[in-house]
């Protein structure tokens, strides 16, 4: 961990400005360690939820969040679907990526973005960029994508 | 901390278990910013499969007392101090407990600075907390 994490230029960091974090919504604890340490070594802040009442909590908390990338298939009162139409409605600015081994053909009802599993770092990583942009650049998104509702 | 040191080159492990993840988020990122590598756990199971992984096993947990799943803070300890005796666990048994432990381990941490006071990462807990109980 941390030899392959990208550097922002100097004169952000010294801007002081805080990440927006990115929400990883997994119940498998070791995906979603795995993929929030892809996610860390990119330079994204990352805040881990283990299902989507846990996700829906930190969306709600007034926490600014750039992204949402979810499982679907997880236990609990939502599955990752679900969750992604509801942000989608809630939060219509938010970019949601939906990750599972059974990506539906119409993914793009619930999210903007799909990965089918096995993924690799370079995957997740690639298309939260295509997404919200290299990791600094959530700086210019300080209010968070869920931030009106 | 344990007393043995992580072996050198590795960064020092942490595992922070708290079911309520506007807690664990708060005191697992303020820990991130001191310089450590925080894995997160929401349950017992969960912190369980961590500890018992070779290749994640942590240095040092601090968990909530009141965990949820199978077990709960004391028995996470209990487990750790009979399959792991190498790993200390501090549990924290309201969120004050909690964001001191995580000031202290600052303290003694990689950065050997804290980021901030832990009494702002209390406060923002209890923001978000409070923010949770209006909806």
């Amino acid at each position: 961990m941390g030899s392959g994490r990208h550097r922002p230029p100097a004169a952000v960091v010294d801007s002081g400005a805080e990440l927006v974090p990115v929400l990883l919504v997994e119940d498998e604890v070791f995906i979603r360690l795995a993929n929030a340490d892809w996610l860390r070594d990119a330079g994204y802040a990352v805040i881990e939820a283990a299902g989507a009442d846990e996700a829906l909590d930190i969306l709600r908390s007034g926490q600014p969040l750039a992204l949402m990338a979810t499982d679907i298939n997880m236990p609990g009162s939502l599955d990752g679907l679900q969750l992604a139409a509801q942000v989608r409605s809630t939060w219509p600015a938010m970019p949601v990526v939906l990750l599972s081994a059974h990506v539906p053909a119409d993914f793009s009802r619930h999210a903007h973005a799909a990965l089918s599993k096995p993924f690799g770092p370079s995957q997740l990583v690639g298309v939260v960029e295509d997404l919200i942009g290299e990791p600094w650049q959530t700086k210019n998104h300080l209010r968070g994508a869920n931030s009106a509702c | 901390m344990a007393d043995e040191e992580p072996p050198a080159g590795r960064e020092q492990r942490l595992l922070v278990a708290d079911s309520d993840v506007l807690v664990r988020h708060a005191i697992a990122d303020y820990l991130r910013r001191c310089g450590y590598t925080v894995i997160e756990a929401a349950s017992y199971e969960e912190a369980r499969a961590v500890l018992g992984s070779s290749h994640m096993t942590p240095d040092l947990v601090l968990s909530d007392v009141e965990l949820s799943g199978d077990g709960n803070g004391f028995a996470l300890r209990s487990l750790a101090a009979r399959e792991w005796p190498d790993v200390e666990v501090i549990l924290a048994g309201n969120v004050e407990t909690a964001a001191r432990a995580a000031g202290d381990l600052c303290e003694r941490g990689p950065q050997l600075a804290r980021p901030h006071d832990p009494q702002l990462v209390l406060e923002r807990i209890r923001r978000a907390l409070a923010t949770r109980l209006r909806r």
